[in-house]
């Protein structure tokens, strides 16, 4: 930073200066019996011996109680006239505190590099972990799944479950045992409503619109809905008598 | 484990007094301070009672036996510092003006 | 009181930029509450644009736009007060020049993508091209790499100016090492991996070491220049401070990210560390209070620029309520394994972005607005501002209050007592202190939307001619207008 050449001191917005410093110490003196009661301003302009030009603003204010706050020294109580220092002292001797080029050029970039690093790392961590699910786990999962299916084959299945499906779609809202939650999902065990078998295949195909009920028509077939009806009509102590595949086709 | 509705309960008495926790040390900082800038006594002694007030809190929170050793801990540790700090904090902004200017702001 | 005018002296190349920062950030605040007011009718009418742009894209769309005006804020004060800090015009301001118009234009095109193409095949050439697939800071690639050499060019800006000008303080070093923490965890954000987990470990170092570390220091920054410039604050004051500040921001804020690794996978030490450490993240924000209200009542609120003072002390409250108390009520992990997610983090976030960094814009912005004219006006002052900030403040306030009642019913009644079964879900979501709240929050949105009107007019005619208060009395020594 220059050096200062000038600083010019205007009080309250008048076009001549109240003072103009040529050479330091850069000190005002404000007598409190000079001003009005009430608030002021110092605008101090300081140019610097490259063109480089800076304005400070600060506010006072008079009070005949004895109390004049201005600038850097704001908060000096004054009985007399007071040197008000223009420029806080720091900024004439913190030209002394050089940048180093290494600690404020270089570090700063590998700090940069350093962060991106770590970053990048953890990526190439969360990926390989990918690498290991992808290589490790689905083989074994595909392996149980194969047995499973194998399993099912010697069991003569294909046959369609009604609890199965149950279990599947409905139990999640309807409850495992038919109970129901609160008012959304009505209780299904010992529900009488249930009598009427064709409000029932209506209802799972189509869903019941402005309540949480979904149609089911295109997700399951005729087979599966009249298992899983079946189930619902004949579990948990219901007696309700059954419906056939032909009959839930009939009414899609 | 506790039914669902009593653990939705000691939820919503965690979750009030937590925020009544993390209010008090303002409430204390902010009154502390301006019983310091504004010379009154009472303001300061304000302050204060936010500083007590937020230790029983703590002990409330304790007492839903809903927390664990290590948040216990971990809440009394809180706890205290926000007791010192409103005032630790004041004393070193002062410090630090009073280095820096001819501060005479406790005149 | 009189207010008193003089001719503007020269603005650096960089003011003259920074100016067209705030232009473009406050365009971009409105274009943010537009989207937010779209997102929260369409929570009253689901059906509403609901082909034309989903609730999801404008959400996006509302939280991306925040951080980036934010950021162009932050960034903007900092090209204001560079030149004044080093004594210097900025070296490279041809660069940060071409490269602040390059993303002018890259995010218009972005929010056009946003708007009208919305989601492409889902494969490399979308994450390239179109989107990521994000909640927020949500960019396609070409946006992360252009912000990256933003930042990048920026740093240089900075680093450059400082040792040409052969002059280091305090605040120029917490600056440099701190965008170079921010621009190297942007890149955080920018790793792609199936693993969800990882995936927003990662993600987390953006939007927690961004909002809660880098940030807060960079705005510690330009309050200690703004403190110089508007109460003449010294130099030392405010660096000692803003060193204890960093220190205590750093110190909690780094591992307090172990708040966000509660329940996404992480390993289980995460619940100690994450608690202790954001148990502690209020005491910088104390420590703000109690700093703030030694200098503001120090001085009597005396101030060359009234609207930039209001609104720095309204940041160290807003700070310390949005981030600290809203945070906190849901740091514990026993708490957050119940609210994360819910309303109640809208509610944080709303309050904290408003409190945090809305608060330093603004107060930057009127600072730039005093100067920007021809004449300046001291004490710079209006009738509308105070319009402006209280509905603003009074809108936030509410709009805090509905989330943060949806967000306790949705805590209380879908998460701890119904355990997020489906039944709880609605139970919730039709729960009075839900569905009412949804209306409340758009009220306040347009309380929010008239502020910012009357603060747009403010910006615009603030200080443009001299303002005549009734004087207490006439200056012996004059006091007239020039």
């Amino acid at each position: 930073m220059a050096e200062i050449a000038r600083v010019e001191v205007y009080v309250d917005g008048q076009s001549t200066p109240y003072k103009v410093l040529e050479k330091g110490p850069f000190q005002v003196q404000i007598d409190p019996a000079d001003f009005a009661e009430g608030d002021h301003f110092l605008q101090v302009y300081v140019y610097y011996t490259n063109g480089d030009f800076h304005q400070y603003l600060y506010r006072f204010s008079v009070a005949r109680k004895n109390q004049t706050f201005a600038g850097y020294l704001n908060r000096a109580p004054v009985g007399a006239p007071i040197e008000v220092i223009l420029i806080d002292p720091s900024e004439e001797t913190v030209a002394a505190a050089r940048p180093n080029p290494f600690v404020h050029g270089i570090l700063p970039v590998l700090l940069f590099l350093l962060i991106a690093g770590v970053a990048a790392w953890f990526a190439y961590m969360g990926d390989k972990s990918v690498k290991d699910y992808v290589e490790n786990i689905e083989p074994i999962a595909a392996a149980a799944a194969a047995s499973e299916s194998q399993g099912e084959a010697k069991a003569g299945g294909g046959a369609v479950d009604g609890a199965t499906i149950y279990a599947q779609n409905c139990a999640s809202c309807h409850g495992p045992d038919g109970q129901g939650q609160g008012d959304v999902f009505p209780a299904l065990a010992g529900n009488q409503n249930l009598a009427d078998l064709e409000m029932v295949m209506d209802v799972v195909l189509h869903g019941r619109p402005g309540t949480a009920m979904v149609p089911w028509g295109q997700q399951l077939s005729d087979e599966e809905i009249a298992a899983v009806i079946n189930y619902i009509l004949n579990s948990w102590g219901n007696n309700f008598g059954t419906v056939t595949p032909e009959d839930i086709a009939a009414r899609r | 484990m506790i039914d669902t509705a009593a653990r939705a309960e000691m939820v919503r008495t965690l979750m009030a007094l937590e925020f009544i926790f993390a209010m008090l040390p303002g409430f204390y900082g902010v009154f502390y301070v301006l019983g310091q800038i504004l010379h009154r006594r009472w303001l300061t002694w304000l302050g204060y009672g936010f500083g007590l007030a937020q230790l029983v809190v703590t002990e409330m929170m304790i007492r839903t036996g809903y927390l664990d050793t290590f948040t216990i801990r971990l809440m009394i540790i809180i706890a205290l510092a926000y007791l010192v700090l409103p005032p630790t904090l004041w004393h070193l902004a002062k410090a630090i003006h009073r280095v820096n200017t001819r501060d005479e702001l406790q005149a | 009181m009189s207010a008193t005018t003089r001719v503007r002296p020269k603005l650096y190349e960089a003011q003259k930029l920074a100016i067209w920062y705030f232009v473009v950030a406050i365009a971009l605040f409105g274009l943010q509450l537009t989207f937010g007011l779209i997102a929260a009718y369409q929570q009253l009418n689901p059906e509403f644009w609901f082909e034309v742009a989903p609730f999801m894209t404008n959400r996006t769309l509302h939280v991306n736009t925040m951080v980036v005006w934010l950021l162009v804020g932050l960034v903007g004060g900092v090209y204001w007060f560079l030149p004044q800090e080093t004594g210097r015009e900025v070296v490279g301001i041809k660069a940060a020049k071409i490269i602040w118009w390059v993303i002018v234009a890259g995010v218009l095109v972005l929010a056009g993508i946003y708007l009208f193409v919305q989601y492409g095949p889902g494969e490399m050439s979308t994450l390239w091209l179109f989107m990521e697939g994000r909640e927020y800071l949500e960019a396609p690639r070409w946006v992360d790499l252009a912000l990256v050499l933003w930042v990048a060019i920026f740093l240089y800006n900075v680093i450059a100016t400082t040792l040409a000008s052969r002059r280091i303080t305090g605040t120029l070093m917490v600056l440099i090492f701190d965008l170079v923490a921010l621009g190297a965890l942007y890149s955080a954000g920018m790793h792609y991996s199936i693993n969800l987990t990882m995936d927003q470990f990662l993600w987390w170092w953006v939007v927690h070491l961004w909002v809660e570390a880098t940030w807060e220091v960079l705005v510690g920054v330009l309050m200690a220049w703004s403190l110089m410039y508007l109460l003449g604050t010294p130099r030392k004051v405010v660096e000692t401070w803003l060193f204890l500040e960093v220190a205590l921001v750093f110190g909690t804020g780094i591992l307090g990210l172990g708040h966000h690794y509660f329940w996404i996978g992480t390993p289980e030490y995460w619940l100690g560390l994450g608690g202790f450490f954001s148990a502690m993240e209020p005491l910088p924000l104390v420590a703000m209070v109690v700093h703030a209200l030694y200098d503001a009542g120090g001085h009597r609120l005396m101030a060359v620029n009234k609207p930039a003072v209001f609104w720095l002390i309204t940041q160290a409250f807003g700070n310390f309520i949005g981030a600290g108390v809203w945070g906190f009520m849901q740091t514990l992990p026993q708490i957050n394994m119940y609210s994360h997610g819910t309303q109640l983090a809208a509610a944080h976030g709303h309050l904290a972005f408003f409190g945090a960094y809305l608060s330093t814009v603004l107060m930057l912005a009127y600072i730039v607005a005093q100067n920007a004219r021809e004449h300046i006006q001291v004490p710079l002052d209006s009738r509308w501002w105070k319009w402006a900030a209280g509905l603003m403040i009074f809108g936030i306030f509410g709009i805090t209050g509905a989330f943060t009642i949806s967000g306790f019913t949705q805590t209380l009644i879908e998460r701890a007592e119904g355990g997020s079964t489906w039944a709880a879900f609605i139970r919730a979501y039709t729960h009075p202190w839900y569905a009412n709240t949804l209306g409340w929050r758009y009220f306040f949105g347009w309380v929010v939307l008239t502020g910012y009107l009357i603060l747009v007019y403010d910006l615009w005619t603030i200080g443009k001619k001299a303002v005549t208060h009734a004087r207490a009395a006439v200056a012996a020594v004059g006091g007239g207008d020039d």
